[in-house]
């Protein structure tokens, strides 16, 4: 995700710096809106309990004719799946599933390539070498066939899918962070407090994780509806958490399975799937309108 | 989605117009020609070239060896990623827990059938030797036999390989025609523009295969106009290859737009704008081609977003690619399949990248300078 | 020449002073028999090329947005002069060259007066009249080289382009034109600097190429804004050097914006001082040196002085508060800088007069001056 999301010359410390009030107002308009859909979805998947099991079969599941109930049927409010369970029950433990790896693959994938940025951009040199070429090396490669490659040793679980997403995903961090530190890492302020002999792990948490953490912050909600995307993709391929127990990616894959006679069991999680990456996409979006756009006015039109 | 996040960077495609500024005019090979020439005879016009300048093709041959040094430097870094790939596809295969073996002879095989299999793929040679022979095995086009069919992995992906590069070129088509169309809209108007705006937090919002499905049921049950059978005909390709091409289309606008009102805002397009130039001719003459080189960046990076997006595609629309092939092996834990197509893959993505290098090299000339990656 | 630019140049003599300095010009030979001795191209039947013609801003006032850059500034160039435009940053020096030769970036317009250059009031142009009227007619020289310069474009195309769209030049006769309008500038091996990218050039040689593209259009007005001012010192000495002698050779009239005094000195006939946005003072060179009457001028003229003909150690003469300390109310915008400031000035603004004093020689321009205090 690019400029339109991240910064293309990223901010100075001061966020607000330069922005019209009405701006401002309005990039903290999207980034509340985006955070809004995402409170309600985390409210929805703690609130799942209240929903019932969603590995319990029903006599009353099935139609007569053998089809699932359909929405407000029989007192289930999302009807059935093709099993006769809830449907709302299982979307809502799906969606707690899904959130679980979010988050972990998320701070993981973050602070692995946070960690590596850092140090690189940083200390320069070999290092940087190492470990720059190491990242070139996991941008290059395509992530949903080696996400399925590398599922198929680690497992099938909510873990292997954290280990999976952390694996392909850190490396882009790592290259945004990388590039912001080299900024920073030739600024006065930085060189000064070098030379006054301050200590180098000191000048990375004073003075330039302060610098970076618009950039973090964005890069944290791109970098979530990555991992929201991917995580129910490799689930939905059949590579995340294992059948009976409901994922948002394994829903759909069940959903697809009904598509025919009773799409609604696709179009729910989808909508769940697609508000949750909206969420992380619209913080985004209102994290990098915060920051300050040079006026660039076309000679076309003079 | 993720690979797209590159281009944010700063030093993977830098505005046109501001790009060269921090190239200092040592750096650039024409020692030849000294520009300071502070005799009395500087300001008069000179039509032969004078005393102690170098023939031609001294500039040429600098230039030359530029583009070399640069082409070579990303030969060698794609050779290092795909050595790196097969290292790490082979560690997976043969290194960790998990008997391979018995991948392919099933839980009931008898310890002898187990031994016999272990014989033929080495498997009780030294790691290193192991290695070396899969290595080889790689780089001359054997990347075994598949446990499930018996049939080598090489020939089919090869089997798998056109219809899904046919698939992404139709897709690429999609995604830099509308991805133009919206991010030119916007520059040219100068200003954000809600409904690209909103398309553009649609489309990203939206994955791949919730958009495929989304196509599916709007155009193939919903209006009937689609297939919505398997086939590997013009007419099953149509969704797909939208589906994958829209997902890439926020991109390339916002690649498309920064790039191009960037160029617009330069002080070369008031150069061209005081020459008399009119608008279509500033636009075609001048704007177009500095827009280009951050396009063909994009798209170079793109190889890897459409391999990892087309195995969603193409499961949903039945479409007989190396996507596809890969979900059936992960179904069947077909290990050498799914390693021979991750191999592939990367080699497809480092070929991309090298490709869209070249393109950018021959469009942009402060690009051939550039010695890092 | 007068006496501070020859100070001048001789201390700057870290390297080669006196070849690079203005004097030189005095013993170049007529332009036409240059001309003819290295066979470049005239228009058929003149040569020398007069192109220059009279140019005469009339109170042009310029708005970016709300806010006035520009207050009614007039000025009288005549044909083939040149005119040094005098001032710090933002005077309205630039903005004055912008709307002169309609560059003036976007959000900024004129909203009164006229740039009349010969017959043709330049600020009332529109559609593709302005466009023919671009280059043609003013012809704009930018500050930043290698910025106004196609990136991608080898710069013998940059110059072939003015050929080929304003003389419908095919694409050969353009490129060879461009060749020896390169080798016109100074620029040695014309040919394979032609199929040069402007990075690969040297920043005088960049600026050699603009200077290029610029005069292909043969316009009638050249704006220079401050196009030497990137470059180093030698360097700065070759391309003011090479205008001035342009400007013999197409007999083109330049205005000249910098703010820089000892350019002023070595190429100017006349100066213009604005502040802030007015005019302040308009006198000839040598009587602007020698008789500046304007607060803000005659300090302007002693620190450059100073700096030039002081013994080291001296303590330079400054003008003193700060520049960003600049009116905005009604009266004179240097009110609160100046040392006679008077009560009438933070009120009105003052209007533009004739100097009182000595007699000018012949033909030389009105001593203008815009102060309430001095005379």
């Amino acid at each position: 995700m690019t400029v339109s999301l991240l910064p293309r010359r990223p901010a100075p410390a001061a966020t607000a710096h330069g922005l019209s009030a009405r701006r401002l107002r309005r990039a903290r308009a999207v980034v509340a809106a985006g955070l809004a859909v995402l409170a309600a979805l985390v409210v929805l998947a703690l609130a799942a309990p209240l929903f019932g099991d969603p590995l319990h079969i029903d006599r009353d599941g099935i139609s007569a004719l053998g089809l699932p109930r359909g929405a407000g049927e029989h007192g289930y409010l999302l009807g059935t799946d093709v099993l006769g369970r809830d449907l709302l029950a299982r979307t809502a433990y799906g969606l707690r599933t899904t959130l679980e790896f979010t988050v972990l693959a998320n701070v993981c994938s973050v602070g692995l390539g946070t960690l590596v940025g850092l140090t690189a951009g940083f200390y320069r040199g070999v290092t940087e070498q190492v470990l720059m070429r190491t990242v070139d090396v996991f941008l290059s490669v395509p992530t949903v066939i080696s996400g399925l490659a590398l599922a198929s040793v680690v497992g099938r679980s909510v873990g292997g899918i954290v280990v999976v997403v952390a694996a392909l995903y850190w490396a882009w961090t790592a290259r945004l962070v990388h590039g912001e530190t080299l900024r920073l890492r030739g600024r006065p302020f930085v060189e000064a407090a070098l030379v006054h002999g301050v200590r180098p792990r000191t000048v990375m948490v004073r003075h330039i994780l302060p610098n970076i953490r618009t950039l973090l912050l964005n890069i944290a909600a791109l970098n979530g509806a990555a991992v929201v995307v991917i995580g129910s993709g490799l689930s939905y391929l059949g590579a995340g958490v294992v059948p009976p127990h409901p994922e948002l990616g394994s829903l759909l894959n069940e959903g697809a399975q009904a598509l025919e006679f009773a799409p609604r069991l696709l179009l729910v999680p989808l909508t769940l799937v697609v508000a949750l990456v909206l969420s992380f996409v619209l913080v985004s979006e209102g994290v990098s309108r915060m920051v300050p756009e040079s006026e660039r006015r076309s000679w076309l039109n003079i | 989605m993720a690979e797209h996040l590159n281009t944010g960077h700063p030093e993977s495609a830098p505005p046109p117009g501001e790009a060269s500024e921090g190239t200092p005019p040592e750096a650039v090979p024409t020692t030849a020609v000294s520009p300071q020439t502070p005799s009395a005879e500087s300001v008069l016009p000179r039509s032969a070239p004078p005393k102690g300048v170098s023939p031609k093709g001294g500039r040429s041959r600098a230039v030359w060896w530029g583009t070399a040094r640069r082409v070579g430097l990303r030969l060698l870094l794609g050779a290092a990623t795909i050595a790196v790939v097969v290292t790490a596809t082979f560690a997976l295969l043969y290194v960790v827990p998990g008997d391979p073996a018995r991948g392919i002879a099933g839980p009931r095989a008898t310890p002898e059938l187990l031994e016999r299999i272990r014989e033929q793929l080495h498997l009780t040679a030294p790691l290193w030797e192991q290695y070396g022979a899969y290595a080889k095995g790689v780089f001359t086009g054997d990347l075994g036999d598949s446990y499930q069919r018996g049939t080598p992995v090489a020939a089919l992906i090869g089997d798998r390989l056109p219809p899904t590069l046919l698939l992404c070129a139709a897709a690429l088509f999609v995604e830099i025609l509308l991805g133009a169309a919206l991010g030119t809209w916007e520059a040219l108007r100068g200003r954000r523009l809600m409904p690209v705006l909103m398309t553009n937090i649609a489309l990203l919002a939206i994955p791949a295969f919730a958009l495929g499905y989304l196509f599916l049921l709007a155009f193939g049950y919903g209006l009937g106009i689609a297939p919505v059978s398997n086939g590997a005909d013009t007419a099953h390709m149509v969704l797909p290859a939208i589906v994958l091409g829209l997902t890439g289309v926020p991109y390339y606008a916002s690649v498309v737009r920064d790039g191009m009102a960037a160029t617009l805002a330069s002080p070369h397009v008031r150069t061209a704008v005081a020459k008399g130039l009119s608008r279509p001719a500033v636009l075609r003459r001048h704007v177009l081609r500095c827009t280009l080189s951050p396009v063909l960046t994009m798209a170079g990076m793109d190889v890897a977003i459409f391999v990892s997006n087309v195995v969603f595609v193409e499961t949903i629309f039945g479409w007989p690619g190396i996507g596809s092939l890969q979900v059936t092996a992960f179904a069947d834990q077909d290990r050498p399949v799914l390693m021979g197509t991750v191999v592939v893959a990367a080699v497809l993505v480092v070929l991309g990248n090298l490709l869209a290098d070249t393109l950018r090299s021959v469009v942009d000339p402060r690009s051939r300078q550039e010695l890092t990656t | 020449m007068n006496q501070p630019a020859e100070n001048g140049r001789a201390s700057l003599g870290a390297g080669e002073p006196v070849e690079a300095g203005p004097a030189r010009l005095d013993v170049d030979g007529p332009a036409e028999e240059r001309s003819a001795a290295l066979g470049v191209r005239e228009p058929a039947g003149t040569a020398p090329a007069r192109l220059g013609v009279r140019v005469r801003v009339e109170n042009l006032t310029v708005a970016y947005g709300e806010r006035t850059a520009l207050h009614g500034v007039s000025l009288d160039v005549p044909a083939g002069g040149v005119l040094a435009l005098v001032g710090e940053s933002g005077s309205g020096k630039s903005t004055l060259a912008h709307a002169a030769s309609r560059l003036l970036p976007p959000g900024a317009r004129v909203t009164g007066g006229s740039v009349h250059v010969g017959d043709v009031d330049m600020a009332a142009l529109r559609g593709a009249e302005l466009r023919r009227a671009r280059g043609s007619r003013v012809a704009y020289l930018p500050q930043d080289a290698l910025a106004a310069l196609n990136p991608v474009m080898t710069a013998g195309r940059q110059i072939a382009e003015v050929f080929r769209i304003a003389e419908g030049d095919g694409r050969r006769a353009a490129r060879e034109r461009a060749v020896e309008m390169l080798g016109r500038v100074g620029i040695r091996d014309p040919e394979r600097t032609a199929g040069r990218y402007p990075h690969e050039l040297s920043g005088g040689m960049r600026q050699r190429v603009v200077i290029a593209i610029a005069l292909a259009h043969r316009p009638q007005l050249l704006i220079a804004d401050e196009p030497t001012t990137a470059l180093d010192v030698t360097v700065q000495a070759e391309v003011l050097a090479l205008v001035a002698e342009l400007r013999r050779e197409f007999g083109i009239t330049v205005i000249w914006i910098t703010h820089d005094l000892s350019v002023t000195a070595e190429i100017a006939d006349t100066v213009a001082v604005l502040y802030g946005g007015r005019l302040v003072e308009h006198a000839s060179a040598p009587e602007l040196f020698a008789a500046a009457r304007h607060p803000y001028t005659r300090g302007l003229v002693d620190t450059y002085r100073d700096a030039y003909a002081g013994a080291p150690h001296t303590r330079y003469v400054s003008i003193p508060g700060a520049r960003s300390d600049r009116s905005a109310g009604p009266g004179c915008p240097f009110e609160p800088r100046c040392p006679q400031a008077a009560d009438r000035c933070g009120a009105e603004p003052p209007p533009v007069r004739a100097a009182a004093g000595d007699q000018l020689p012949d033909g030389a321009p009105p001593h203008l001056l815009a102060c309430w205090e001095a005379h």
